[in-house]
């Protein structure tokens, strides 16, 4: 069985910082692997110990070495990171593209991804690989298992779960309820140093320049002002205040 | 000289950073205002094999360099320093003495499952009666055919009471001061070996400190590290490896303090402004800038020598010496910029201050380090070669054995 897991690099979420005059994030924020990845690459690293014959690939757009070292570290077989100055500006669907033409070329009875990155969280990757993949894909994943060679997997939906079985080749995009994902042991980031990472450019992909042209343009960042006006009682007695502050917080359901 | 860390280095630190982040810094004020010890933490760094990193892979270890080496002390310590603590007495002093005086079966015995952090251990010099005054242990061995008698007692011993394996120091004729010393390693269990928790310190509540005591222990020929007489020398060359853990550590807590600070600085107002604004304040940020990158460019260096193998006394002693006087400062002086809050458990600072006094002390005085110093630039002493020289990091074997 091959499993291959999409992990993205994006800007550490705890210390990322903007440039106010350029609405840029500023050069120098620590680089992390997005959260919802580590989890697909946990469920996939339990779906490999629980069975001899999986192969487990890594993959990422963009630069993304130290993930990709933290997932050879955590148990993956090995590593593609695609590395291509014109897929860099892309939008979500050059992203999409690019993975699809290697994905087409390595194949897979799995491919886990994350529900949606920290950074550019569009939410989109998983499923524009399954239209252009042609498979079908699962969101929200909360809960997996494989048995007889389907997938089993639970889905979070409002107010509870759903529990659906999917037969390969599928996309499931992981939630952070799914695992806890593990640290890469030291015995991990030795073992690593013995697994091979392949590079790939947009050439080797055999994308061509027009699949690999943005349509969407990325706009600065800015914060939103703070709209929301608190409320405040002047002059009234505690009594009336705290009735009229419980039927405020009733009236919104709060209590 | 590159001052870029390799991509594998930087694996180590970030992995040791979130354990020491996710596993102990939520519940480290709690454990240290209430003396709580949680040793099930030291199991998960053995799992996660950091009581290994430093020793080759062919005894288990992780077969990292000795800056990988630093940079987990840094992260460790940044936390708490009872975590640095840990790698100083199990892997700098006992498992890479192991390794550079053991015979081929003592270290499969003892340093192979060290390494794994499958046994815990730690190192037994100081007594009540002696500390720097190394030369001057009680501590008895007595020849009796394959087995040595041991009666005395061992005080301010790191894991004292999680320990299995402890290597100890005691005199063969006290006499004979330094040259009367020999090393032997005990295990929990022996017969005649106790051990108990020392309460009361101002720093490292959250670690155990204890003492052992030895009555009548029958330790067997085949435990003694190293020959009759060579204890001295083993212990020193020991120590070579603590001061480096320490002073590593000792850069983590002087970043601890200095980020508090720094954070403390935006956040609290006086007299219209971020406190961060004063010059007098800027001062103590200033030094603990200094004090950090000089620290750490000595530690540095000190590992590049210990990776190639080459004697390092000199500049692990300096390394210890500056970094533990400036981790003291820094700590000192966050509380100076925390104010009255400051002075309370409700920051960390306090702790760290508390932490950062005791390596002062421990793993050779300020003032044995002054000493040591003043002695090398004055001409008065020199390292002379070791029957067993202190082994070079994994990947610099081969090209050690090449110089050699
Ligand atoms: C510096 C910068 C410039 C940008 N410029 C533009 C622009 O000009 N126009 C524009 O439209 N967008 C731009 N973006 C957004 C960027 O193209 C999208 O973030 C990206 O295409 C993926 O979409 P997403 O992050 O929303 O992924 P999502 O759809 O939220 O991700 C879902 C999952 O897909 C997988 N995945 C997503 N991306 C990758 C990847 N790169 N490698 C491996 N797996 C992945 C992961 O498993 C992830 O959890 C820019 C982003 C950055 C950081
Ligand atoms: C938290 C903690 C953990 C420890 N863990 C261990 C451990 O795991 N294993 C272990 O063996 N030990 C351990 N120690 C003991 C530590 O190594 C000793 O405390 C240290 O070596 C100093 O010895 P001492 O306390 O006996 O002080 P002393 O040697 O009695 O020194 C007292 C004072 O005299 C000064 N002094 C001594 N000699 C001279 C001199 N020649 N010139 C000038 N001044 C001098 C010293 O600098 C000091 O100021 C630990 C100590 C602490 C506090």
């Amino acid at each position: 069985m091959k499993i291959v897991v999409l992990v993205k690099q994006v800007p550490d979420p705890n210390a990322v910082r903007f440039d106010p005059r350029t609405g840029d994030i500023q050069s120098g924020t620590p680089q992390v692997a997005n959260e919802y990845d580590l989890h697909a690459m946990e469920a996939a690293i339990q779906l490999k110990e629980r069975r001899d014959d999986v192969e487990l690939v890594a993959v990422s757009l963009g630069q993304a070495r130290e993930t990709l070292n933290r997932c050879l570290a955590m148990g993956a077989d090995r590593a593609v990171a695609i590395e291509d100055a014109t897929l860099a500006a892309g939008d979500s669907t050059v992203t999409a593209r690019a993975l699809a033409a290697l994905l087409r070329a390595e194949g897979f009875d799995l491919l886990l991804a994350g529900q949606e990155t920290s950074d550019g969280g569009t939410g989109t990757v998983g499923p524009q690989l399954a239209a252009l993949l042609d498979v079908p894909v699962v969101s929200n994943v909360v809960a997996l298992e494989e048995r007889d060679g389907v997938f089993v997997a639970q889905r979070e939906i409002e107010d509870g779960r759903q529990v659906l079985e999917v037969t390969p080749p599928a996309i499931l995009c992981a939630l952070s309820g799914l695992n806890e994902p593990r640290y890469p042991s030291l015995k991990g980031i030795m073992a690593a140093r013995r697994k091979p990472t392949e590079t790939k450019t947009a050439a080797d992909l055999g994308l061509s320049a027009a699949e690999a042209q943005a349509r969407v343009t990325w706009g600065p960042l800015f914060q939103e002002e703070e709209t929301a006006e608190g409320i405040i009682l002047r002059d009234v007695d505690a009594d009336s205040a705290v009735d009229q502050l419980v039927a405020f917080l009733q009236e919104r359901k709060l209590i | 000289m590159d001052f870029e860390l390799t991509s594998e280095q930087i694996q180590v630190r970030d992995m040791v950073r979130e354990f020491a982040q996710r596993e102990v810094a939520p519940y480290i004020q709690e454990w240290d205002a209430k003396g709580e010890y949680h040793p099930e933490v030291l199991y998960k760094m053995g799992s996660l094999g950091i009581l290994g990193l430093p020793i080759p892979e062919r005894y288990g270890g992780g077969g990292f360099d000795y800056v990988s080496f630093a940079l987990a002390c840094e992260e460790l310590e940044a936390v708490d320093t009872f975590l640095r603590v840990v790698m100083s007495v199990h892997v700098g002093l006992n498992s890479l003495t192991l390794h550079q005086w053991a015979t081929e079966e003592q270290k499969q015995r003892w340093l192979v499952p060290q390494a794994k952090g499958e046994k815990l251990a730690t190192f037994g010099l100081t007594e009540p009666g002696a500390g720097s005054d190394a030369g001057n242990i009680q501590t008895r061995a007595v020849r009796d055919g394959d087995y040595y008698i041991l009666n005395g007692e061992k005080m301010w011993i790191s894991l004292a009471n999680t320990a299995d394996h402890f290597l100890v120091f005691a005199t063969l004729d006290p006499s004979k001061k330094h040259h009367g010393l020999v090393a032997l390693m005990l295990e929990r269990g022996m017969e005649g070996l106790t051990t108990g928790s020392i309460h009361g310190k101002l720093g490292v509540r959250a670690g155990d400190t204890g003492w052992l005591n030895f009555q009548n222990v029958r330790v067997p020929v085949e435990n003694r590290i190293g020959e009759e007489g060579e204890g001295f020398k083993i212990a020193m060359s020991a120590i070579d490896q603590g001061r480096f853990t320490v002073a590593a550590g000792a850069v983590g807590l002087i970043r601890a303090a200095m980020e508090a600070s720094i954070k403390y600085c935006h956040e609290r107002e006086a007299f219209g402004q971020p406190i961060g604004k004063f010059e007098l304040v800027q001062q103590m940020i200033a030094k603990m800038v200094a004090g950090y990158e000089a620290s750490r460019l000595l530690v540095m260096r000190a590992a590049e020598l210990k990776n190639r193998g080459i004697r390092n006394t000199r500049e692990t002693s300096l390394a210890k010496w500056f970094a533990c006087d400036k981790a003291f400062e820094a700590a000192n002086d966050a509380i100076q910029i925390h104010g009255a809050y400051g002075y309370s458990n409700e920051y960390p600072v306090e702790r760290y201050m508390r932490n950062a006094r005791g390596a002062v002390i421990y793993e050779g005085t300020r003032e044995i380090h002054q000493i040591l110093q003043a002695e090398y630039a004055l001409g008065y002493r020199t390292d002379r070669p070791l029957r067993c020289p202190q082994p070079p990091a994994q990947a610099w074997e081969s090209e050690a054995a090449a110089r050699a």
